[in-house]
Order: structure tokens, then C-alpha cells, then sequence
């Protein structure tokens, strides 16, 4: 059984692929009959159809083409965080950008790549093959967490830039207030994209790993709270799952696909779960 | 009194300890550790007053131990809330000052002492049927006694309050308050009381105790102050009977000094009356500024050897228990005076020694004996004062010994300059430090002065302004003597070269004179001042005291043992004890005592203690000689004021077991505040 990434959407390619492309074209998938108008080759009439029912009836059938996939990559300050994981966010989710883009390439479509923090910081041409996607590769080497994050405008500026629809993949840990989040992902989905969002967390932010009374600095405002952990901790869990579950259903709205990643997982398990799916 | 006493105040010094979880939380506090964390977001939208909250919850946690503390001690020093409850049967010792000062008057004109008497009474009143009651006297008097112990017998102990006599002595309180709280510490009884009764005369109360005392538990002390009424008419203390600084012989006239002293801002008239052991009697007034003092010459006779004594009282001022003094002292019976040599080579000397020759006048009788061996020649007792001429007798080595030794045990030797032309030996003892000088001769006459007026000497020629009365004399030869520091010059010339010194000698002293003692040599002999000069220095020496007491009253006699001992009065009132010596008792008036053991008997004279005079007293609740003890002070009014706070303050909740309660209260609140959870009732899961 081949493994590959499927989307729910039709998508508008430059070549034949493996999608659906909202245009009919030749394909041995069926789309529907149209009446005969003259001007159309005579070899598309339906013939077994008109000994039956005496029409010129023209079969027609959906167009395959490839998919134009673009992952958003989150490298706010945020990402560098590391607790319970092997790895920072950040490491991981370059991991799983590169896998992601290997996928997509080895099943003929294109990959892009944009790196984010409250803007567009870099954007890579779509690329299809293996030698396409080294500049995006080494770029995934070099990257280093900095920066405030502000992921719905980061989503709109991709929005802009994203011309035809395709796939748009975001990983980040979305530490943003869920209704800015859901504002972003609504803007891609009016826009027809296929949406696959990758939640990376490390276990340690989903259950506090300490206690006591800590001196707790933003990585990314450097803002300061001293708190009792011990005290918080049940109120911090609740507010985390919460936030989970209204991306979770945000997604689902947008018929995106919501995936919460834990550092700890390995990352070929995560491709192989969302190839299989 | 109103107010919360502890009976174990020791506690109640450790209160700071409370302040303890303060110190910890704020040099113990745990460290913060700082970690970076991807967002705040979670944990501000967590809940922002729950860090308010866990600080207020601290504080509320830290006050909770201090109070838990502070409780604890509280109710380890066993507090007593006075005038609220009710208690059981009480134990309580009155402690009455019967000191000289509660003599003086009330303000209701009556002495303190009968309105001391009168609050006793009715606390005896006010005695339930198992309360139990002793009374303690500030001064031990032997006069009064009383019933032993904490008693229940209410007549027994009214009985004992009329014997119960003002005295003239100054109070110990430390001493009676650990009466006090000895007999205290035999009663099974919760509530013990002590009230003390007294004009709180600085005298007695403005002295710490030299140790704390640790009453027993659950003690309260009250002092219920007494106030007084000023003098109307100026107060003259007595002070001590000072006796002439020489050997007292038997049938002569002697005056002592007495000091009268004028405590008053008037001018106080009194009339000095004094009692010799012959039974004559003076009587003689005197005038004294305020606030000033007089010395007074009290005549007396020594009719015979023996124990002799003085009594000195005195009357007209306001404040009687002052106003006695006595002193007692050994009478010599004649003495003799040895000249060693015939009795033309001395002068006028024996003639002024015993103007009758046999001693009659001037109880000295002399005595004439061969140059060589003088002390060993005389028979009997050793003579007083021993007459040489001339230092000859030193050069010989075992007279030169007797009459050091003579001299040591408190014997007297004049030395007159030798024959004329007779050069003095160069052999004389070192311990001699006076020697004879070069001859001066004048036919004029030479004046001579008087040096060293303090001398015992003198005391006889000395006026009320210290001046030695000796009439001009005039010196025609002489010896002049040269003295070292250890000499005293009595008499010089006018350039200061001394022609009479002193030495002292352990007891004795060695007079030296460079002038003989007649008319050709000097006009010192026709002076009447010559018979005082020559018996001044033949008795002195001595201390007419040595051998008997003199005591203050309030004092225990001296030097007793622990042999069977009979204590009697001999003037005043009918006292006798009799009992071992270290357990005789304090003489609480002034007065004559004979003290007596089975083989000897001596007298002991008592004065009054004068400071008992002085109107000064404690007006403030700080009592210095309570320091220590958690005490209160009431003014006194009359009886049934007094039974009525002594009943609210015996109406006491004891507060031990509320300030238990109140830290066991804490520590749960504490608990509770600091670990919520583990109070809280966990529920069971439902089963299916």
C-alpha cells in the first residue's frame, strides 16, 4: 500500500498528478454526461449510450493534477523551548517540514516553504523535486528561534502570497489566542486551501514538569511572573486542553486537519500516521 | 486590683519568641528558581488572584504560628484574670511592717501601725471557714508572738494583734516576703495571697532585693500603702553615743558626744536625757537649726569597774522611735603609772598622774621602781602608762624586749629627757623612731604650739570648734625630739621642731617629750591643762567599747555561737529568750540586753535606727523591693475597702486552659490555611 498525502479539496496543478483538479480532463474517474454540441470531436460520444437512449451524450471525466503545497513554519522565540522533549519545538518542526517536503515531492507535487514569526521572514519558490527542495533544506539547518510570534498575520500575509489553491501546512506551537488563530485559518480556507495544521508541544508545556515557586520569563517578552506552580497547575492544564480543543474545533470547521504533536513523538510516526490517513 | 497576673512571669519574658516565624519566613524563604517558559498566557489566564490569594494565605499562616506561639507561653505562665469567677479556699499571709516609721500618723491622726492592725483584723474577718491565714512581721519582735504558720484559728490570731507593738528598727522585706512564701509554699490550696501593709517608707522598699525571689505558684502580692501625715512639729533623730577614745576608769566623770540631727525645716527645742550605769541622771536642752546637725557633750560617771552603760533618749519632736541611743563599755578598775626612778627626777608628773597620791581623784596611782628592772618588779596587773628618763633602759636588750612587748599589748610609755649632761646612747632599738636632739636653751622662754589637734591626745583640751585650749606656755630648755613618719609631733616650737610625739606601737603608743616636766624647764606643768595633757596620754589607747556590743535595732546580736544562749532586757519592757545562738533573734527596740551563757555574761546596748525618721515614701506602683514579682499596689483606705478588693480579686478565671484552647485553635487554623487539600473530605468515586 502506497503512502501519500491526500487532500479534500480540489486543487488547481500545473501537471498531472494524483489530485482531484476542479477541472474535467482525461482520467478514468467518471464526473458526469453532457448533451453533444457541435464542434466536439465524434470519438467522446458515448455510443453504447446512444443505442440506448438515442441522445449524443459526451461522457466526461475529472482532471488529475499535482498539489501545490506550502508549509508555514513557525520560528518565533517560542520554539525554543525544551522540557520532557529529546528536542526543541523548533528542531522538531524543521524535522517534520523536511519530511513533509520529502513526501510531497516523491509523490510529484510541489513544496514551498515560509518561515514566520509576526511576519513573513523568508519564502522559498515552489519546488518539486529533490534538488528543488536543497535550498529549503539547508535553510531548515540554519534556522534559529527568534522573535514574537503573530501567527494570524503571518497567515494572512501567507494568504496573499499563496496564488492557487493547494495545500498550506502550518507548524507552530500557536501560542496566540485561539479566536486570532481561527481568523487566520478561516482566510485560507475562504480561499479554498486544504489546510493541515501540525500543534507542536512539548509534553512539559501540556503537564508541568515542576513545582514550587518559580520565576517564570517569556521567551518571547521576556515578561516575568512569580508564581507557586504547585497552585496553578490544575488551572494551567485546564486552560491548555481548552485551548487545544477550540483549535481542534476551529479546524474542524475549516475542514483542516488538526494534528497535536508532542516533541517526544518520533517524527517519522507522525508522517507515516498522516500518510496513511 | 484589677488585671491579668501570671503566676510564672518567666514565660511572659519569652513572648518575643512569637516574633520567630516572622525571622524564618524572612531569612528561611525558598528560593525562586527562574525557568523560561514559551508563554505566560496559560498561566495568566489561569486565575490572576490566586498569587494575591496565596500571599494573603501566607501571612494569614505566619500570624496564625505567632499566635500559636504566643498563646502557648501565654498560657505556661499560668495568668490569672482578676475580678472575673469565683475560687475555692484561700491561703494568704499578711505581712505587717511594724518598723519604726509606722509609728508616725495616718492622715486620720492615728498611728499607722493601729490602722495596719485594723485592715488585719478584718482580713481575719473576712476569713471563709477553710481559708487559712498567717501573719509575718517585717520586724521580728519577740514581744509579739504570734500563732506559727498558716492557721485557721481566727481568735488565736486576733489575739496575737494585740501584742503587736510599733518597734525602732528598719524592716528587712526581702527576709519576710521569703517568710512569706515558705509558709506559702506549705498550702495544698490553689489561690495563695500575700498583703503586705506598709507606709512604704523608702527606706525599706527602695532597695532591690539582693536575689530575686520565686514566689510560689499562683501567688498575688499586693502592697496596700498606708499613707502619712507630715510632722507638725519638727523631728530630731539621735545618732550614736561616741565615749571618750581612752581607757575608762572606775570613779571618774567622762563625757561622751551624742549627734542630734534636725530632719525637720523648723527649729526643733528637745530635751536630752541620759542614764548612766550608777543611775545618775542629766537632762539638758537644746536648740537646733533645720536641717542641720549637733554634736552634744553628754556628762557620766563610772562609778565602778566592770560593765558600764549610757543611755541617751530624747523628747519634745515629733517622731518617737528615733529618739533612743545607748552604748555600753568596759570600766577599768585604778590603774597604775610605773616611774622608774625616784620620784624627784619626774617633776610635777606623778604629782599630776594622783594629785592625792593614792588615786582617789584620778583613779591612776603611781608607782616608783628601781631604774634597772621596772616591768618585772611590779606586782599584779601591768601598769597603764610606764615613766622613763631617758632612753638608757632601751640599751639594754631584754628590758628593750619587755617593753616593746608592753607596748604591743596596749600599754603607754612616756619617756622624759635624761639626766642634763648625759648624752643619749646610740644603741637604741631601731623600732624606737624617736630620738632626742641637741639641747636648746632660751632664759625667755621658748612658746610652744600645738600640733595634731585630732589626737586622743587632746580630746580632753578640745573646744566645740576643735581648738586645743592650752594657755601660752613657754619652754626655757630642751631636748627637741626628731621624729620619722611613723611619729606624730603633739608639741613644737614655733620654728616647728617638736618637743612632744607620739608613736604608735601595735596598742600602745610611745610618747616622747624633749621638755621636763617642771617648772624650770618649762611652764607646761603650771598650766591646768598639764593633769589632762599627762592622763591623756597614760589612758589612751584603749577602747572603752572593746569587749561590748553596741547593735542597731533590728540587729541580731554579735558574735553568738552555737551555744545555749539567755537573751534579757534589761531596761524597758520584760523580755527573755533563750535558745541557741545562731538562732537568736533580732532586737527590735532600743534598750539595754544582757546577753548570758552558762559561764559568761555581757551587755549589749541598742540604739534606734534613725533613718526611720525620714519622711520620704514609695508614692508610685513601682515597689523596688518587689522587683521581680508581679505584685500590685493599693492605696489603703480602711478595712472594708480593703475586704472588698481583696473579694473581686480572688474572683479570678484562671486562663491557663481558654489560652490552650485558643493555640490549639491556631494550630488547626494554621493547618487548614497552610495545607487545604488535606482537610478536605475526599469523596468516594460512584461505583457503577
Amino acid at each position: 500500500m502506497t503512502q501519500g498525502i491526500s487532500v479534500r479539496r480540489p486543487v488547481h496543478g500545473i501537471q498531472t498528478g494524483f489530485h482531484r483538479s476542479p477541472h474535467h480532463g482525461a482520467s478514468i474517474e467518471f464526473a458526469e454526461y453532457r448533451a453533444y454540441t457541435p464542434g466536439d470531436p465524434i470519438s467522446r460520444i458515448d455510443w453504447p449510450v446512444y443505442a440506448r437512449t438515442d441522445k449524443y451524450l459526451i461522457r466526461q471525466c475529472y482532471e488529475e493534477t499535482n498539489l501545490r503545497a506550502t508549509i508555514l513554519l513557525d520560528t518565533s522565540a517560542s520554539l525554543a523551548f525544551r522540557d520532557v522533549g529529546p528536542m526543541t519545538k523548533m528542531e522538531y518542526g524543521c524535522f517534520l517540514a523536511a519530511g513533509l517536503m520529502f513526501m510531497l515531492v516523491n509523490q510529484r507535487d510541489t513544496v514551498s516553504l515560509m518561515a514566520f514569526d509576526a511576519k513573513m521572514t523568508k519564502g522559498f519558490s515552489p519546488a518539486g523535486t529533490s534538488e528543488g527542495i536543497r535550498p529549503m533544506l539547508e535553510y531548515l539547518e540554519t534556522i534559529q528561534p527568534a522573535g514574537c510570534g503573530d501567527i494570524e498575520a503571518a497567515i494572512h500575509e501567507a494568504a496573499n502570497r499563496i496564488e492557487s489553491k493547494g495545500l498550506v501546512v502550518i507548524i507552530s506551537d500557536f501560542l496566540q489566542h485561539a479566536d486570532k488563530i481561527l481568523r487566520g485559518i478561516r482566510h485560507l480556507h475562504h480561499d479554498g486551501h486544504n489546510i493541515v495544521v501540525f500543534h507542536v508541544m512539548d509534553r512539559g508545556e501540556r503537564k508541568l514538569s515542576f513545582g514550587g515557586v518559580a520565576d517564570l520569563r517569556d521567551l518571547e517578552t521576556n515578561a516575568r511572573l512569580i508564581l507557586d506552580v504547585d497552585e496553578v497547575r490544575e488551572a494551567y492544564e485546564v486552560a491548555v486542553a481548552r485551548h487545544q480543543e477550540t483549535l481542534r474545533a476551529v479546524c474542524a470547521d475549516c475542514l483542516a486537519s488538526y494534528h497535536l504533536i508532542e516533541t517526544t513523538q518520533p517524527v517519522h510516526t507522525v508522517l507515516s500516521r498522516l500518510g496513511s490517513s | 486590683m484589677w488585671g491579668i497576673v501570671p503566676a510564672n512571669s518567666v514565660f511572659l519574658w519569652m513572648l518575643p519568641l512569637a516574633g520567630f516565624p516572622i525571622l524564618f519566613h524572612l531569612f528561611l524563604r525558598v528560593r525562586k528558581q527562574v525557568r523560561p517558559f514559551p508563554s505566560l498566557m496559560f498561566f495568566l489566564q489561569a486565575e490572576p488572584r490566586l498569587s494575591a490569594r496565596k500571599r494573603i494565605r501566607e501571612w494569614l499562616a505566619l500570624l496564625l504560628r505567632m499566635l500559636l506561639i504566643a498563646c502557648l507561653l501565654l498560657a505556661l505562665s499560668r495568668p490569672l484574670w482578676l475580678g472575673h469567677g469565683a475560687g475555692g479556699p484561700v491561703s494568704q499571709v499578711l505581712l505587717i511592717d511594724n518598723s519604726g516609721s509606722m509609728s508616725g500618723s495616718a492622715p486620720d491622726g492615728r498611728d499607722k501601725l493601729a490602722s495596719a492592725l485594723d485592715a488585719v483584723s478584718a482580713l481575719i474577718g473576712d476569713m471563709g471557714p477553710r481559708d487559712t491565714l498567717a501573719i509575718v512581721l517585717l520586724v521580728d519582735d519577740l514581744a509579739a508572738p504570734i500563732p506559727e504558720g498558716l492557721t485557721q484559728d481566727k481568735e488565736a490570731l486576733r489575739a496575737s494583734l494585740g501584742r503587736i507593738k510599733g518597734t525602732h528598727a528598719t524592716g528587712q522585706p526581702a527576709a519576710a516576703l521569703a517568710h512569706a512564701f515558705s509558709l506559702l509554699g506549705t498550702a495544698s490550696t490553689a489561690r495563695r495571697e500575700v498583703h503586705i501593709i506598709t507606709d512604704a517608707q523608702d527606706t525599706e522598699w527602695a532597695r532591690a532585693p539582693r536575689d530575686f525571689l520565686l514566689p510560689p505558684a499562683g501567688t498575688a502580692i499586693t502592697l496596700h500603702r498606708i499613707k502619712t501625715r507630715p510632722f507638725e512639729n519638727p523631728n530630731v533623730s539621735l545618732g550614736e553615743v561616741e565615749l571618750p577614745r581612752r581607757t575608762l576608769v572606775a570613779g571618774r566623770h567622762y563625757r561622751a558626744m551624742v549627734t542630734l540631727n534636725n530632719l525637720s525645716k523648723q527649729e526643733a527645742h528637745v530635751r536630752v536625757n541620759s542614764t548612766d550605769s550608777g543611775g545618775q541622771k542629766q537632762s539638758q536642752a537644746e536648740d537646733i537649726p533645720p536641717q542641720n546637725s549637733r554634736i552634744l557633750s553628754v556628762p557620766f560617771e563610772t562609778h565602778a569597774s566592770g560593765s558600764g552603760w549610757l543611755t541617751v533618749d530624747l523628747e519634745n519632736d515629733a517622731f518617737e522611735p528615733d529618739n533612743h541611743s545607748c552604748v555600753t563599755f568596759v570600766c577599768a578598775p585604778g590603774k597604775k603609772v610605773l616611774f622608774c626612778g625616784p620620784e624627784s627626777d619626774f617633776g610635777v608628773v606623778p604629782l599630776a598622774v594622783s594629785p592625792s597620791g593614792d588615786g582617789t581623784l584620778s583613779g591612776l596611782v603611781p608607782v616608783f621602781k628601781p631604774v634597772t628592772t621596772p616591768l618585772a618588779t611590779v606586782p599584779g596587773e601591768a601598769p597603764v602608762m610606764v615613766v622613763l628618763k631617758g632612753m638608757t633602759l632601751f640599751t639594754q636588750k631584754t628590758e628593750a624586749l619587755r617593753l616593746k612587748t608592753y607596748l604591743e599589748q596596749g600599754g603607754n610609755v612616756l619617756i622624759l629627757p635624761g639626766v642634763a649632761g648625759v648624752s643619749e646612747p646610740q644603741t637604741v632599738p631601731s623600732w624606737v623612731r624617736i630620738r632626742f636632739g641637741k639641747r636648746v636653751a632660751d632664759e625667755k622662754g621658748l612658746p610652744l604650739m600645738v600640733l595634731n589637734k585630732a589626737e586622743a591626745v587632746w580630746d580632753d583640751l578640745r573646744n566645740e570648734s576643735g581648738d586645743v585650749m592650752l594657755a601660752p606656755t613657754r619652754v626655757f630648755k630642751a631636748l627637741p625630739v626628731e621624729t620619722t613618719e611613723e611619729a606624730i609631733p603633739l608639741l613644737s616650737l614655733q620654728n616647728g621642731t617638736p618637743i612632744l610625739a607620739r608613736q604608735r606601737v601595735l596598742k600602745g603608743s610611745l610618747f616622747v617629750s624633749g621638755v621636763d616636766l617642771d617648772a624650770r624647764s618649762s611652764t607646761l606643768p603650771l598650766k591646768a591643762a598639764f593633769v589632762a595633757l599627762i592622763h591623756g596620754m597614760a589612758l589612751s589607747g584603749n577602747n572603752p567599747t572593746e569587749g561590748a556590743t553596741t547593735r542597731v535595732a533590728g540587729q541580731r546580736p554579735s558574735n553568738l555561737n552555737d551555744a545555749e544562749y539567755l537573751i534579757r532586757a534589761m531596761t524597758g519592757g520584760v523580755l527573755e529568750w533563750r535558745g541557741p545562738g545562731r538562732k537568736a533573734p533580732v532586737l527590735a527596740r532600743a534598750g539595754l540586753y544582757s546577753v548570758q551563757t552558762s559561764n559568761t555574761t555581757t551587755c549589749v546596748a541598742v540604739r534606734s535606727a534613725v533613718d526611720e525618721g525620714r519622711e520620704v515614701f514609695l508614692e508610685t506602683d513601682a515597689v523596688p523591693a518587689l522587683t521581680g514579682l508581679n505584685a500590685g499596689v493599693d492605696e489603703y483606705q480602711d478595712g472594708d475597702s480593703l475586704v472588698g478588693l481583696v473579694k473581686r480579686q480572688r474572683s479570678g478565671i484562671d486562663l491557663f486552659l481558654p489560652f490552650l484552647l485558643l493555640a490549639l485553635l491556631a494550630a488547626l487554623a494554621e493547618g487548614w490555611i497552610v495545607n487545604p487539600a488535606a482537610l478536605q473530605i475526599r469523596k468516594e468515586p460512584v461505583k457503577p
